[in-house]
């Protein structure tokens, strides 16, 4: 399949937030408060490794198979047949983890914001504007992130300060009191979500000069960290670790709380919108990716008319994978980390071994 | 290419339907806005009962300030909202029935105060989970508690402000009272070593309101007198925050009186504004007063020998508000004396909440919690029999005060006289 555009090495590193922030930030506050108490920042802090060792592996072979997908290069290193297996296990992964995010989108609105509305119209609108935007290739969709980043960014930021008067520091300590253990805990869960910059590996062939990834790897991730540990921290200063766990979106209760002088308030729904429009970028990504990647397997021309079935079984599987939000925190909780670590860290780890160890490259390499 | 267009066409006729508004949108002519909640027990029953105030924006139209009503000096006005109640095994229940009475969709979101009465306090804090569940309710809503039943402070009539919670959420900007909001409670609650205080609401009658006999003395507040306007025969004159009640294991366990509670405000770093009086040194029946603008406590837990010892040591500055004995305090070395004296003060009030704390056996200060912070392991080894080892630990309270200025006047009103007299003295003794 021809693919062209290219993507700055800045619109890269907007792509790694995008890629794991919208929906980190709404849901993993809560867990891992939950998990590490008052030492959830160390956990985040902790799963920058494993998130920085995905995005080594991705950055060697990008250096071994440049202009090249994830799905190219898994052809050169593993040949055709396996090759493709495992291309189509990607597939199924991003295809899965997209029902996923699309059905935290969906809770999350029926639950805090719109409860009579059923959760299969979030899910059906969020995807269809997500695929028109797929539409339009990688590089309408970098400008919009582009344009979305600030944004969010201001917001975050809005709410971090206008709320700091709230804040104790006094909720930050002890620092692991119960030892290590429940730290490490934390971090597994959360380098199950930083470990999502492994779909750079689907575009890193784009990005042009090809020598500005490994700048962008660093900053995204930083900027990824910086704003998650942020809000963690802001939500534990405030509601201390015990209520940060008890709490379903300790993110959006953080807007709710600003109040300054009784008239700059009840900003949580401007939050919201701009967080909705982070998760629309997450998605599109996603679905971009799942499009192009299958497209590439199956050898069509364009990847245009995958979106609209691709974007359709998300949305099933995001109704179908998961009877309740019990189920889906539960799901995340106990199978995500384990599961998205083999697609995340070790498969692409044990890809690059194998490319150095056969001693494959790419042309240009 | 007609095709096309016609189908364009249909699309956008089809677009029209939404642009009808929103599905489930609820206008606000058809919400019936809760101002205030107030929650109860119901005697002899497991129930507790709901009572909530519903605002008539109707008769709050004219603003806070009721401009031009009544005509005729003190005629009663239509009340601007109104009470409704029902009981039900838990709030859902309740809420259930109350949608039976009211003719509006209950809309929770502009709830400006929450207020427990004693027997349903006792009961537990436990059903406050509905108000943290539900998403309309806020977190930052200021709790109350009061000695009596919460319905009865929802009678408040119209006064400055048209609605109690307006009332209440005007008093706490005052910054003199203990504020304490749902956020607060939940917090609390689940900390180990920590125990949920909520300020006490004090029904007042006509007589006490407008400052009659009665009330008065140092540490008593008295409500500004106004002319009271509303008949009000049943229902309360007034409001005034006097006190808290101290919870245990998230039941209500006792109450403190106003000093104990401003001793506690000190001993929480709660305190942002008030005044400290005390009597003038030489002469008992004169008062000085000592206005507060910033303060900050800081506890410092230290284990020696398997004893529990607090430093508390309280910095706080403000200004000289009021001096009605002639003493003239011009000198560093005279004001020092008197920054001691007000810390001396300060000190009391806390020792007072201390002593009160400990005949409950809560640690109402969160010093638990402060333990917990500095000696992780050594706390969870006695969190499940804290309340007791509370009871035991010694709480040193050091004080300082800083009188940064004297107001706009440097001098007492009849200071000059004094002054004179002291200068006319000096030289007879010395030459004596």
């Amino acid at each position: 399949m021809r693919l062209d555009g290219y993507i700055s090495a800045r619109q890269a590193t907007l792509f790694i937030w995008f890629t794991i922030l919208p929906t980190a930030i709404l849901f993993l506050p809560q867990m891992l408060a939950k998990k590490s108490q008052q030492d959830a920042w160390l956990a985040i802090i902790l799963a920058a490794l494993p998130a920085l060792a995905v995005s080594a592996c991705v950055y060697l072979l990008s250096r071994r198979f440049p202009r090249q997908t994830l799905w190219q290069m898994l052809e050169f290193i593993l040949g055709r047949p396996l090759g493709r297996f495992f291309g189509f296990l990607y597939v199924w992964f991003f295809l899965h983890l997209n029902a996923v995010v699309v059905r935290q989108f969906g809770e999350f609105l029926t639950t805090a914001v719109m409860t009579e509305t059923p959760l299969l119209v979030f899910a059906v609108t969020i995807t269809a504007v997500s695929i028109y935007a797929a539409r339009n290739g990688l590089e309408v969709l970098a400008r919009a992130m582009e344009f979305i980043m600030p944004l969010m960014v201001f917001f975050m930021m809005a709410v971090l300060f206008l709320t700091a008067p709230e804040m104790s520091g006094r909720h930050l300590l002890p620092l692991m009191s119960r030892g290590w253990h429940p730290v490490l805990q934390g971090a597994f869960l959360a380098a199950g979500w930083l470990g999502e910059v492994v779909l750079l590996a689907a575009i890193v062939g784009f990005i042009n000069p090809p020598e500005g990834l490994r700048s962008s790897i660093l900053f995204g991730l930083a900027g990824t960290l910086f704003f998650l540990a942020a809000v963690t921290i802001g939500s534990i200063m405030i509601f201390g670790a015990a209520e940060t766990g008890r709490l379903s979106f300790p993110a959006y209760s953080l807007a709710r709380q600003v109040s300054i002088g009784e008239f700059l308030e009840r900003i949580e729904v401007l939050f919201m919108a701009i967080w909705v429009g982070g998760v629309f970028i997450k998605i599109t990504i996603l679905l971009y990716v799942t499009a192009t990647g299958l497209g590439t397997l199956v050898g069509l021309t364009d990847y245009r008319p995958l979106l609209l079935p691709l974007g359709a079984l998300t949305v099933a599987l995001s109704v179908w994978l998961h009877e309740d939000v019990t189920h889906l925190t539960n799901y995340i909780l106990r199978v995500w980390p384990s599961w998205s670590l083999i697609w995340e860290m070790f498969l692409p780890a044990l890809f690059l071994l194998l490319s150095l160890i056969l001693d494959k490259k790419g042309e240009g390499a | 290419m007609r095709a096309g267009l016609f189908l364009k066409a249909v699309v956008l006729l089809f677009l029209l339907l939404p642009l009808a508004g929103c599905w489930s949108r609820r206008e606000i002519d058809a919400l019936a806005i809760v101002g205030a909640m107030g929650l109860d027990d119901v005697p002899g029953s497991e129930d507790l009962r709901l009572s909530v105030l519903v605002v008539k924006p109707r008769e709050v139209g004219g603003g806070p300030t009721m401009g031009g009503r009544g005509g005729g000096g003190g005629a009663p006005t239509r009340a601007p909202a109104e009470i409704f109640s029902a009981t039900g095994a838990d709030i859902n229940e309740a809420i259930r029935r109350l949608e039976t009475q009211v003719p509006r969709v209950l809309f929770w979101g502009h709830s400006r105060a929450l207020i427990l009465g004693e027997g349903f306090a006792r009961r537990g804090l436990n059903w406050l989970d509905w108000l943290s569940r539900d998403r309309e309710v806020r977190e930052n809503i200021p709790l109350f508690i009061t000695s009596g039943e919460a319905r009865r402070v929802l009678e408040l009539p119209p006064e400055v402000e048209v609605l109690p919670g307006i009332t209440l959420i005007g008093i706490l900007r005052n910054k003199v009272a203990l504020r304490v909001d749902l956020k607060d409670v939940l917090v609390m609650l689940q900390c180990r070593g920590d125990a949920p205080v909520l300020p006490r609401i004090e029904l007042l009658d006509k007589e006490e309101k407008s400052g009659s006999p009665g009330g008065g003395g140092r540490g008593g507040q008295e409500a500004a007198g106004s002319v009271s306007g509303g008949s009000g025969e049943t229902g309360p004159a007034g409001i005034r925050l006097n006190g808290s009640g101290v919870f245990k294991e998230g039941r209500l366990a006792g109450w403190m009186t106003n000093d104990e509670t401003l001793g506690l405000m000190w001993l929480r770093n709660e305190v942002k504004a008030g005044a400290v009086t005390i009597p003038c040194p030489r002469h008992r029946r004169e008062q000085l007063s000592f206005r507060i603008r910033r303060s900050r406590t800081e506890i410092k837990p230290e284990i020696k020998g398997g004893k529990i010892t607090f430093q508390v040591k309280i910095r706080t500055e403000g200004d000289l508000a009021e001096e009605t004995c002639s003493e003239v305090y011009d000198t560093p070395r005279k004001l020092a004396m008197l920054e001691g004296l007000f810390a001396g003060e300060i000190r009391g009030r806390v020792e007072k909440a201390l002593a009160r704390a400990r005949q409950l056996k809560v640690d109402c200060f969160g010093l638990g919690a402060a333990l917990y912070r500095v000696y992780p392991k050594y706390f969870l080894q006695v969190a499940e029999r804290w309340d007791e080892e509370f009871t035991r630990a010694e709480v040193k309270v050091q004080v300082k005060v800083d009188l940064r200025r004297t107001g706009m006047n440097v001098y007492p009103i009849q200071s000059q006289k004094v002054l004179e007299r002291s200068a006319t003295k000096k030289p007879s003794s010395g030459a004596r």
